[in-house]
């Protein structure tokens, strides 16, 4: 039954016939003004939540004119420095009245130390403040990276916030543990529901730690899961989530089965797992870039069938970029076709009692159970991810995912699946000209942070950090001290002080490619250098996303080369030293996020000025196609690899040239 | 302040590129250098050399000298290699660093020309910089290589094993400077201390060089002042042992 305890059926009783699931957009890009623009547009085409994302600067506490920021501003999120983005995002926005959600972690209590500052200066009461912070740390340290201090005090900060919203921003959910990163690098269901589980029953201890009382934060934890293709095992997979939540609000944190149904009542709520769903990026594809809306159709459908509370359905041009305004749009008008057309919300757990979706729950609930009890055999989520449990089962079930989708795609009637046609260079057009549009918002961030900096007293800044620093020294909430230093220190400013105090991230346990030896064998055709070949391989940017980076480092030692690893996070001057001094034959870079024609065009004018112009340069990442194009022709450098458009034997057989067979 | 600069680099790049590919390559007209300090870093895999060498070169580099730091590790054997060590060298405030050259090798086998040219290659490495540090991969070749041509040769222990682990022969026998690297999840690293400061220390070599033991946390860069005074003292006896003529 709908809205019984275990709740496996929905959490409320008629379920979609008194609260539709908001209709979340994807919103965030370029500087607070264009994000502003977007979130207007979202309002008239009918969205009724936002879903902000920041750029990689802000989300890895660092401000547009670090370093490492070039070619990422406001590429993949807005770029927030200041107080006054955030201002100018939501300027003529009824904030009070929206339900924001903000996909940020490592810098999450700085980010929402700005927005409640925002708040204060325009007279809005932090009680009627609605909305979501994914604010989950540990999360970012089994998948996507995004960390900035050691674990146990990036675990501090996040419950800092989480307490100062407990206490004081009632309606506020102040973690949204996400099962969607992990699953998004290929791991199982059952893991997809049991990771967010364990990093909840973490940060509840260490709330409870605090004071708090049980069913004072949990109505505010929620959940972040994926919608994949698989639809009947989707449905059950939010089915079992919510009978498994349930059974451990009761079992571990005792809080009893309810007799009475007060739907007010806090206790109850406590027991809800409230499920925030996202349409699965990672079955994107490239290749006929518009099939996509049918793929995102039918994974909104599951989420409505599973009873989800929030719904992010992905455009169909979305793994090229923050999505273009059409595709927009069209995710919206999916949802809302699917929520008023399909009939379904008419039915809460329309399906519940089909055997083949029972028998599905239980196998799910019971694997997710069992992989629940064994973080916590370990010692809870902190101590599996030192010894790398997460990464390493993420890790292997990744590996099995990518052979059998190899094997999959090229059975005859998958043809369609990896197929072109010629219409795609102009379904890519729109997408294009709005990136060319892009290239410009970095010019005016930085312009922004110069006026801002220009404006403000030294002496108040210094004044700040230091107060920030030494609540750092502390063990009081840090959140007070944060809202009074956001309104003159940016946010590279604060993060800078926080690591003085804490240090920078521990490294962590290092999970390497997922190529098998026969894709890698496939990839370089057998072939293998005749002389020792030095190779420097690199990252540049904040970007977190490994898989190219470590896939290099495999297809390079395949071929008998001498690989010299210089990690993430390098600038091109870096490079260019490293290179320069190791003499290397070749540098390899991978790029994902920002814009790769200047990331290489940086480290070539690096290597110019060392005087190594002679070294050669192998890149590879997920690019637009122009962009390609701009590399190779503009740029001359020849060997780039963009997995699935491009041929990986050409580079070889440019290599044959240079170094000989 | 002192810096390599561009020009210097780049020989000192290639040049080592050539001692490593022509096992026979020398310069001639090169003669010896004195004023060059060279230090080596030995121990077995994973002790935690080169997580140790990041705070010994952020502390040398205080001091002012510019600092080479060659780095070896072996090759697998098909041929290629992972040398990662680099990585652990990353560090705001050494990435750039105008005074410090890095560069990593991987010893090509047992017989490559790494291990025949080794000693010319620090000899030659020694006429860009003040101090040379060259950690090699543990247990081989090289290792043998390494104790002829550095000053002050330092061996990282892990804590791990009991007091005749301590005395057996091998590597201990040659080394200077004993650095036993504490890590977190070694609880009797205080006990396996103590034993090293008995079995290995304060023994004397025939150059009359009393041994040192220190106990240093590579990781939170614990104790790592305490062991570079250590290798002052060793460079310092050095001098005095060749006497007035310098």
């Amino acid at each position: 039954m709908p809205g019984k305890y275990p709740f496996k059926a929905g959490i409320y009783p008629r379920m979609y016939k008194d609260k539709k699931p908001t209709i979340r957009q994807f919103a965030g890009m370029g500087t607070a003004r264009h994000t502003n623009a977007r979130l207007k547009k979202i309002d008239k085409f009918g969205g009724t939540g936002y879903s902000i994302a920041m750029d990689l600067p802000t989300l890895y506490g660092d401000d547009s004119d670090a370093p490492l920021s070039r070619h990422e501003v406001g590429w993949d999120g807005v770029a927030i420095d200041t107080s006054q983005d955030v201002y100018d995002m939501f300027y003529g926005i009824a904030i009070d009245q929206k339900s924001v959600s903000f996909t940020i972690n490592a810098s999450a209590a700085d980010f929402m130390a700005r927005y409640l500052s925002v708040a204060q200066k325009r007279g809005i009461y932090p009680s009627r403040l609605r909305g979501t912070i994914q604010n989950n740390i540990y999360g970012e340290h089994y998948s996507q990276n995004e960390v900035l201090f050691p674990l146990k005090q990036g675990v501090r900060l996040g419950v800092d916030l989480m307490e100062f919203c407990a206490k004081y921003i009632p309606d506020w959910y102040f973690v949204s543990c996400q099962g969607y990163q992990p699953r998004e690098s290929l791991c199982s269901p059952a893991m997809e529901i049991a990771l967010p589980f364990a990093c909840a029953i973490g940060y509840a201890r260490k709330l409870l730690e605090r004071g708090l009382k049980f069913e004072q934060f949990a109505p505010r934890f929620s959940f972040f899961f994926d919608s994949h293709n698989n639809g009947m095992e989707e449905i059950a997979k939010y089915r079992a989530a919510r009978w498994l939540w349930a059974e451990i609000t009761h079992r571990l944190f005792k809080i009893p089965i309810p007799r009475k149904y007060d739907l007010k009542d806090p206790k109850l709520q406590s027991m809800w797992c409230r499920i925030h769903v996202q349409t699965a990026g990672c079955t994107l594809q490239r290749n006929r870039p518009l099939n996509n809306i049918m793929r995102v159709s039918n994974q909104v459908l599951w989420a409505i069938l599973g009873g989800a509370q929030s719904i992010h359905a992905n455009a169909f041009d979305e793994l090229y970029c923050v999505p273009t305004e059409k595709g927009v749009r069209i995710a919206i008008d999916t949802q809302l076709i699917q929520l008023h057309e399909s009939g379904f919300s008419d039915f809460p757990d329309a399906f519940g009692g089909a055997r083949a979706l029972e028998t599905e729950t239980e196998r799910l609930y019971e694997e997710a159970k069992r992989e629940v009890a064994n973080i916590e055999n370990i010692g809870g989520i902190a101590e599996a991810i030192k010894v790398a449990y997460p990464q390493k089962k993420i890790h292997e079930n990744a590996v099995k995912e990518i052979a059998k989708l190899e094997k999959w795609k090229n059975e005859p009637d998958k043809q369609y699946f990896s197929a072109k046609d010629e219409y795609q260079e102009s379904e890519l057009a729109d997408i294009v000209r709005e990136l060319e549009e892009r290239r410009g918002f970095e010019k005016e961030q930085l312009e922004r942070l110069r006026a801002f900096k220009k404006d403000r007293s030294e002496i108040a800044v210094q004044n700040t950090l230091d107060s920030v620093k030494l609540a750092a020294e502390r063990k009081e909430n840090l959140m007070p001290v944060l809202i009074a230093a956001v309104k003159v220190a940016t946010t590279g400013e604060i993060h800078k002080a926080l690591r003085e105090v804490w240090g920078g991230p521990e490294a962590m346990p290092l999970i390497t490619s997922r190529l098998s030896r026969e894709a890698t064998l496939k990839l370089t055709g057998g072939y293998k250098f005749t002389v020792p070949m030095r190779v420097l391989i690199a990252k540049g940017g904040h970007d977190g996303h490994t898989v190219g980076f470590y896939a290099m480092q495999d297809v390079f030692r395949a071929m008998g080369a001498e690989v010299i690893h210089l990690g993430l996070r390098t600038t091109p001057e870096v490079i260019a030293k490293a290179a320069a001094e190791e003499d290397v034959d070749m540098v390899g870079i991978s790029a994902m996020i920002g814009y790769a024609p200047g990331f290489f065009e940086d480290i070539q004018k690096c290597l110019q000025e060392v005087g190594r112009r002679d070294i050669e340069i192998i890149g590879g990442g997920i690019m637009l196609p122009q962009d390609e194009k701009t590399i190779k022709e503009k740029l001359g450098i020849k060997n780039i690899y963009v997995p699935g458009t491009s041929d990986f034997g050409q580079i070889i057989s440019n290599l044959k040239e240079k170094f000989g067979q | 302040m002192k810096k390599i600069t561009w020009t210097q680099r780049n020989s000192l790049a290639q040049g080592l590129s050539l001692y490593q590919k022509y096992k026979h390559f020398t310069i001639p007209a090169l003669e010896e250098t004195n004023s060059c300090w060279v230090i080596g870093v030995t121990g077995i895999a994973a002790a935690g050399k080169s997580t140790l060498i990041n705070p010994l070169i952020k502390t040398l580099r205080k001091k002012v000298f510019t600092v080479a730091a060659l780095l070896i590790d072996p090759s697998s054997e098909d041929g290629s290699a992972l040398l990662a060590d680099r990585n652990e060298l990353r560090d705001p405030k050494l990435d750039l660093d105008d005074g410090l050259f890095v560069r990593s090798f991987a010893t090509r086998g047992v017989k490559s020309a790494l291990t025949v040219a080794l000693p010319k290659m620090i000899g030659f490495t020694k006429h860009f910089v003040d101090i040379v540090i060259v950690e090699t991969a543990g247990a081989g070749q090289t290792d043998v290589e390494i104790e002829n041509c550095v000053d002050t040769l330092v061996q990282v222990l892990a804590p791990l094993g009991g007091a005749l682990t301590l005395e057996k022969s091998g590597q201990n026998e040659k080394a200077h400077i004993f650095a036993v690297n504490e890590r977190e999840s070694f609880t009797n690293t205080k006990q396996f201390f103590a034993l090293a400061e008995i079995k290995l220390g304060c023994k004397t070599d025939a150059n009359g060089w009393t041994k040192k033991v220190f106990l240093v946390n590579a990781l939170e860069k614990k104790g790592i002042a305490e062991l570079v005074e250590g290798l002052w003292a060793h460079k310092e006896f050095l001098e005095n042992k060749k006497g007035p003529s310098t």
